[in-house]
């Protein structure tokens, strides 16, 4: 199920089938649907996402015909002016179609039409879904379906509703004068267009071809100097081909075939689009030197997966220097995170827990774009934390004062077989588990520090008596 | 000859005399039948002359561009010209079996104003919000978990070699002096500094580095921890001197006092009673 928020209210704009069966429509709001099914999934609604998805599409629907247009929300019209012949008949293609977005995990409506406006209205709203319309039926098929089959706006819609036309043959009975006047101008064109009295032309989606460059070598080559060159020749080649679009790359994937056919392919991600031959070569010897490899190559191709326009890279003419070291950094993140792989490579945060162990955030560089320099609402508390904090705290034994009741002070502890003896001991510092997530023990952290000056934090669990080192301060 | 050595410029001149006319030495020795003692002093003299000759090399670099300074005047002084070396490694030895964190983190947080500060945490124990009470900058941090130190080595030459990191600190229990000298290298490309941490059982072994430090855990009082650094190395610098450092676990306050001996020795006599 789809939301969109409008104003304060949750309404949906897409429920799947099984909602459906349970009674939700678009137009309800959250709550209530929630009244109806218990424990729906619901995500937010993404008209833009949605439009890039459509466009997609389109370009992927180009194998069917030349002109493939978008029309939004939800439709692409493929002219199929002589696709027949190519695929035989209209039937097998339809056939053909359907299967296909189906295996790409789509359902659609389908209709052949001589007229994208009356195509439209038979994939909309015809009860028998892939119908081909032969010329000579369109009005005919038309005439039952109702006025919104005709692409109109919501307003005009209504009023139609109020004057009581509901199906496209009583429209066609009112004096076609009368029709902008009170439908709106909108209604009388897109009659037109259904019936072909009027062309309605398509603009097809530009066919994006993938930027790609590739190789193969008569024999299998090994030697570095040659996979360079390969890998110069490449990029060379690749950027001649992002510059015609005025794009930089933005994600790579390098595919290095060996001997037996097998693949190794290596993704590459930057921060920015870049166009720049020796930062890409850099990259490319990254991710080149995590590959193992026994045998030589016989083909290498360098694809672009993402591309970006490059129009904002002029824009910071008065910041060139702190771009330039920006850069760089960006550079060298993406060279780290490559040979070092994800999760290697981290920006730290204060998180706002009062457990030791949760009072910071680790996320990955490439998430956190760590140029852009934020600042933290958070002010690093002022009590004493170690500088090592061991990711799991150690049981130790600890000898305790001599005390009648729970607080007595510890004096001595054993760790890893050798004794300390505590000469200056501060706390406890009393921190409570998180008894709303189940683990409610308390522990009594100290700082001990033993003869030689070297000092840990540890800490007691006050229900079991049991002592555990939890960091060193540094020594 | 006297007069040839105590003016270092001079050498170099009467050496490349020496080259144009091989008897320009040995005019002031009219038997020359010592010929054996005058190429060993030849041989002696050449090599000061490569010595002062690496030497101007290695000192022109860092004498126009800024020091860093810590902040602290204690360790100020000791440091050679005031501040630390910028484009150079600088070690941090520790006697204990963990790396000492807080000399370096002290020298990462002066170097941050002017860049990116890039940790290797291979043993994955570095704790941020420690290190964020003690001033370092957490948005300008980049942590590095490193699968094997292989690995690490290679990141950390990388992180020197690249102009917008301004210290990269780095552990390493073994290191051999190419290694050492390859990271020293890429320090003076990239421009930041290089702070490596080693166990003191690396003293004697070779270095390449500007300044190295010994650090050692004092007694210290309630919330106050105490460590000793010693300049051990540091062409320039005060070299053998020591500083207490202080910090004050309640209020993060640091300070670094110089010239405590009484105190050292007094916490010696001490260990050595018990």
């Amino acid at each position: 199920m789809l939301l969109r928020s409008v104003a304060s209210r949750q309404v949906v704009v897409f429920a799947c089938a099984r909602a459906r069966e349970r009674g939700i429509k678009p137009g309800m709001t959250l709550a209530e649907a929630r009244a109806m099914c218990h424990g729906l999934a619901h995500l937010d609604h993404d008209p833009a996402a949605d439009a890039r998805s459509l466009g997609r599409l389109a370009q992927w629907m180009i194998r069917y015909s030349p002109v493939a247009a978008v029309e939004p929300p939800d439709a692409i019209f493929l002219d199929m002016t002589g696709s027949q012949r190519l695929f035989g008949d209209f039937f097998p293609l339809m056939k053909r179609i359907s299967g296909e977005l189906a295996q790409l995990g789509f359902s659609a409506g389908l209709a052949i039409a001589p007229t994208p406006g009356a195509a439209w209205a038979m994939a909309s709203f015809a009860e028998k879904n892939g119908s081909i319309t032969g010329p000579e039926e369109v009005r005919a098929s038309l005439e039952p379906l109702p006025v919104i089959s005709l692409r109109l706006s919501e307003e005009s819609a209504a009023a139609m509703h109020l004057l009581g036309i509901e199906t496209i043959a009583q429209l066609q009975k009112l004096p076609r004068r009368l029709l902008p006047a009170r439908c709106g101008s909108m209604a009388l064109t897109r009659l037109d267009q259904a019936l072909g009295l009027i062309a309605e032309p398509l603009t097809g989606v530009q066919e994006r071809k993938q930027i790609r460059a590739a190789l193969e070598f008569e024999f299998s080559i090994e030697s570095l100097e040659m996979l360079w060159e390969v890998f110069k020749r490449l990029i060379a080649s690749v950027i001649s081909q992002l510059r015609r679009h005025g794009r930089g790359a933005r994600r790579l994937a390098l595919e290095m075939v060996i001997e037996k056919g097998r693949a190794i392919v290596k993704e590459i991600h930057l921060s920015r689009p870049s166009l720049n031959p020796p930062v890409l070569l850099n990259l490319l010897r990254c991710a080149f030197e995590t590959v193992k490899s026994n045998s030589g190559f016989i083909a290498i191709s360098l694809s672009v997966l993402a591309s970006e326009s490059l129009t904002d890279e002029q824009l910071d003419l008065f910041d060139q220097e702190a771009r330039a070291a920006d850069q760089e950094m960006d550079h060298l993140l993406e060279r780290l995170r490559i040979r070092l792989g994800t999760g290697a490579v981290l920006t730290a945060a204060l998180a706002p827990s009062h457990l030791p162990e949760r009072a910071f955030s680790l996320t990955d560089s490439s998430q956190a774009n760590p140029t852009r320099n934020k600042t933290s609402t958070l002010i690093a508390p002022l009590k004493s934390r170690p500088l090592h904090l061991l990711p799991t705290p150690t049981e130790i034994r600890a000898m305790v004062s001599p005390s009648a009741s729970g607080d007595a002070l510890p004096i001595a502890l054993v760790h890893h077989g050798s004794n300390f003896h505590i000469v200056q001991c501060s706390g406890p510092e009393i921190i409570s588990g998180m008894w709303w997530e189940g683990r409610g023990k308390t522990r009594e952290y100290f700082e001990v520090e033993e003869q030689t000056g070297r000092r840990f934090w540890i800490f007691r669990v006050s229900e079991t008596r049991r002592w555990f080192l939890h960091g060193i301060f540094d020594c | 000859m006297n007069i040839t050595l105590t003016r270092s410029t001079g050498i170099l001149p009467v050496l490349e005399a020496r080259q144009r006319n091989p008897r320009f030495l040995n005019s002031n020795r009219p038997h020359g039948q010592d010929a054996r003692a005058t190429n060993n002093f030849m041989r002696i003299i050449r090599s000061i002359g490569g010595i002062l000759q690496t030497l101007s090399e290695s000192e022109a670099g860092p004498r126009d561009s800024a020091r860093i300074l810590t902040g602290l005047s204690a360790i100020d002084a000791l440091l050679p010209g005031g501040g630390l070396t910028p484009r150079a490694m600088h070690e941090i030895l520790s006697p204990t079996d963990m790396p000492s964190l807080f000399l370096p983190l002290l020298f990462a947080r002066s170097a941050a104003k002017t860049g990116w500060i890039v940790w290797c945490d291979f043993e994955k124990r570095f704790y941020p919000p420690a290190a964020a009470a003690l001033g370092l900058p957490l948005e300008k941090l980049v942590l590095l978990r490193p699968t094997s130190e292989r690995e690490q080595l290679w990141a950390a030459t990388e992180c020197l070699r690249s102009a917008g990191v301004a210290a990269c600190v780095m552990s390493a229990a073994r290191l051999s002096f190419i290694q050492a000298r390859r990271m020293q290298l890429a320090a003076e490309r990239g421009g930041g500094i290089g702070l490596l941490l080693r166990p003191a059982k690396a003293m004697s072994q070779p270095y390449a580095a500007a300044t190295r430090w010994l650090v050692r855990p004092e007694p210290g009082e309630r919330t106050l921890q105490r460590w000793s650094a010693q300049l051990i190395h540091g062409h320039g610098g005060r070299v053998g001197k020591s500083v207490l450092l202080e910090v004050c676990h309640e209020t993060h306050h640091v300070r670094a006092l110089a010239a405590m001996g009484h105190r050292t020795n007094r916490a010696q006599a001490a260990a050595a009673s018990a």
